[in-house]
């Protein structure tokens, strides 16, 4: 026993030495030592020879170190012992891996460990990236918007909305709505409802509350709101103001724009902003201040900022070619997608130069953003002739082309973490990175 | 002779050093408010062999003149992640494995800042762009994984592309 711990002591001793250290304790010891035990010495050193220093360390030191690692070393780190795998499993060096991600990462959400949390945006992100999904044609019809509504998927086209179970996507929808002889311009999922805004003016509203889709034939409700074809809308919930409840941007085609309140189903206001068409609104708290503004894009080759509660008029921006779409971001920017190019700008200081301008030679029909929980965000756009670019947001740089289509992408929606839906005139396609 | 103060070290060897180089460590310079800058004070530093006592005044010579560094700023913290080992530090960290821990666990104890910052990137370079077969063999550690925890592993671990 005493042997053992004496041996034991030795070891560490000895260990924790440098090799000055080492060197001046084994010419004393050689001193007093006569050959034979000599030989025990040095039989003991050769075997002992391997000593892992890096287990010495207090764990804070070794924290330390591992700080200075990127992700994919941490992993192999976490790779090489037990001990190893604990220290790199530490909370706070993933939370600055998540904070320092190369890559748009959302905020991190403290009932998840660290490193999955990583892991998990690391790993949808290199499937977005790469966008080399699984694509399946689920329907062969005609599409110009398309939506999910709890478990359904919802495509509008000229004079009809088809309607899938997601869980059961055909080649057939299982329900068949006609609005007339409108196309179907915008959607806004609410609830159990789905509004749609026709190119007739009239806003229609499917129920799905007691109705199953295979027995649906015609909107629950109808309005019209407009003599001109409705061609955008956004919903905006004010959460600070219950009073102000729940409204409804719409955009029309001779450039108003409409707050209509669909509780009450009444036009609270309807103001001229734009000289043409409106392509897009969107509401958006300001900034800088207690209102809620609307920014909204037209075919006049301008960006407009108005306010929502009185539809004054703000800023005024005229961009360089035809917009195609928008989107606001929480830092108060702007992704703005034209014909030719992509751009992102301060919001209010769009008379200045952009942040990047990316310009290509295809034609941009419409655009989704990918990641907008996050600090940073990619942008997909679609073009003309069916591709699906995908654009970071942060630099500007096309990360990858993919043909999904063979025709013009209408529209593009994200479904879920990893998998996304897109409509052109040959049908909609399903893609996922599962 | 003024100025300087003599440092017992492990194994009882005493080393004389100028009061304003050694400051830089931060226990060193607390003792020395709690005990009073006397000449014929001797101040034990018990966790720091002498071999490794004189390499760490060889360092401290070398930056005694530089600006202190405020260790909260998230500035510096910041500028830590992405700097480099500045030359002369990068050949003085030239040593043996076991030096390089010693100084390590020296800084540590004695909270010199800047020297276990380097100190630890010099072994963050060691460990980054290796393979884990290669971050074992460098530093001698043993897998004490079963080939069914590795592939566990190596499935939680997977990632497109190395980042």
């Amino acid at each position: 026993m005493q042997r053992a711990s004496n041996t034991a002591k030795f070891t560490k001793m000895f260990s924790a030495m440098s090799d000055c250290g080492k060197l001046s304790t084994l010419s004393r010891l050689s001193d007093i030592l006569d050959c034979r035990l000599c030989y025990f010495v040095s039989v003991f050193l050769a075997t002992r020879k391997f000593i892992d220093f890096f287990s010495q360390l207090p764990e804070d030191v070794s924290k330390k170190i591992l700080e200075y690692l990127g992700p994919q070393c941490l992993l192999n780190a976490g790779m090489v012992s037990k001990a190893w795998k604990n220290l790199v499993e530490d909370k706070d060096l993933w939370k600055s891996q998540i904070k320092n991600a190369s890559f748009p990462m959302p905020v991190y959400d403290e009932n998840m460990i660290a490193k999955d949390f990583f892991m998990k945006h690391a790993r949808r992100f290199q499937r977005w990236k790469l966008f080399n999904p699984l694509t399946r044609t689920i329907s062969k019809w005609p599409a110009t918007l398309v939506v999910k509504l709890n478990d359904r998927i919802i495509s509008g086209s000229k004079g009809c909305v088809r309607i899938w179970e997601s869980s059961k996507i055909n080649i057939e929808p299982e329900g068949v709505v006609s609005i007339g002889k409108a196309d179907t311009n915008a959607f806004i999922p609410l609830n159990n409802q789905l509004l749609i805004f026709c190119s007739n003016g009239y806003l229609k509203v499917l129920d799905f509350t007691d109705c199953a889709s295979r027995s649906m034939e015609e909107p629950k409700f109808e309005q019209k709101l407009s003599k001109h074809p409705l061609t955008c809308a956004s919903r905006w919930v004010d959460r600070a103001n219950e009073n102000n409840g729940e409204v409804i941007v719409v955009g029309d085609g001779d450039g108003n724009i409409i707050i209509y309140n669909y509780e009450d189903k009444a036009i609270k206001m309807k103001k001229k902003i734009h000289k043409d068409e409106v392509l897009k609104v969107s509401v958006h708290f300001a900034f800088d201040m207690q209102d809620a503004i609307i920014v909204s894009g037209g075919k006049d080759f301008s960006i407009k900022v108005t306010k929502l509660s009185t539809l004054t008029l703000m800023h005024s921006f005229s961009i360089a070619s035809a917009l195609t779409s928008f989107h606001v971001l929480s830092s108060g920017e702007i992704i703005i997608v034209m014909k030719n190019s992509v751009a992102r700008s301060n919001l209010l200081q769009m008379k200045s130069e952009p942040v990047w301008e990316t310009k290509v030679s295809t034609y941009f029909t419409s655009s989704e953003i990918i990641f907008q929980d996050g600090q940073r965000c990619m942008v997909l756009i679609g073009t003309i002739e069916g591709k699906i670019y995908i654009v970071d947001a942060e630099s500007g740089s096309i990360q990858s082309k993919t043909r999904a289509h063979r025709g013009e992408v209408k529209s593009m929606l994200q479904i879920e973490d990893t998998s996304l839906l897109s409509a052109d005139a040959g049908g909609i396609v399903f893609s996922t990175f599962a | 002779m003024p100025g300087l103060v003599t440092l017992v070290s492990q194994d009882n060897q005493k080393i004389e050093v100028e009061l304003n180089v050694i400051r830089q460590s931060k226990v060193i310079s607390g003792m020395l408010q709690d005990l009073g800058e006397d000449e014929d004070t001797e101040y034990p530093i018990p966790n720091v062999s002498h071999a490794i006592l004189k390499k760490i005044i060889e360092w401290c010579e070398e930056h005694k003149d530089d600006a202190p560094i405020d260790d909260e700023d998230p500035n510096y913290q910041e500028k830590k992640r992405t700097q480099e080992v500045p030359r002369w530090d990068a050949e003085f960290l030239k040593v043996d494995q076991g030096t390089l821990f010693e100084i390590i666990l020296a800084a540590n104890y004695l909270d010199i800042g800047r020297l276990l910052d380097f100190a630890c990137m010099t072994v963050a370079d060691q460990i980054r762009g290796k393979t884990p077969e290669e971050i074992r063999k460098h530093f001698n550690i043993k897998n004490d994984f079963t080939e069914e925890e590795m592939e566990q592993i190596k499935k939680e671990n997977e990632w497109c592309e190395g980042n």
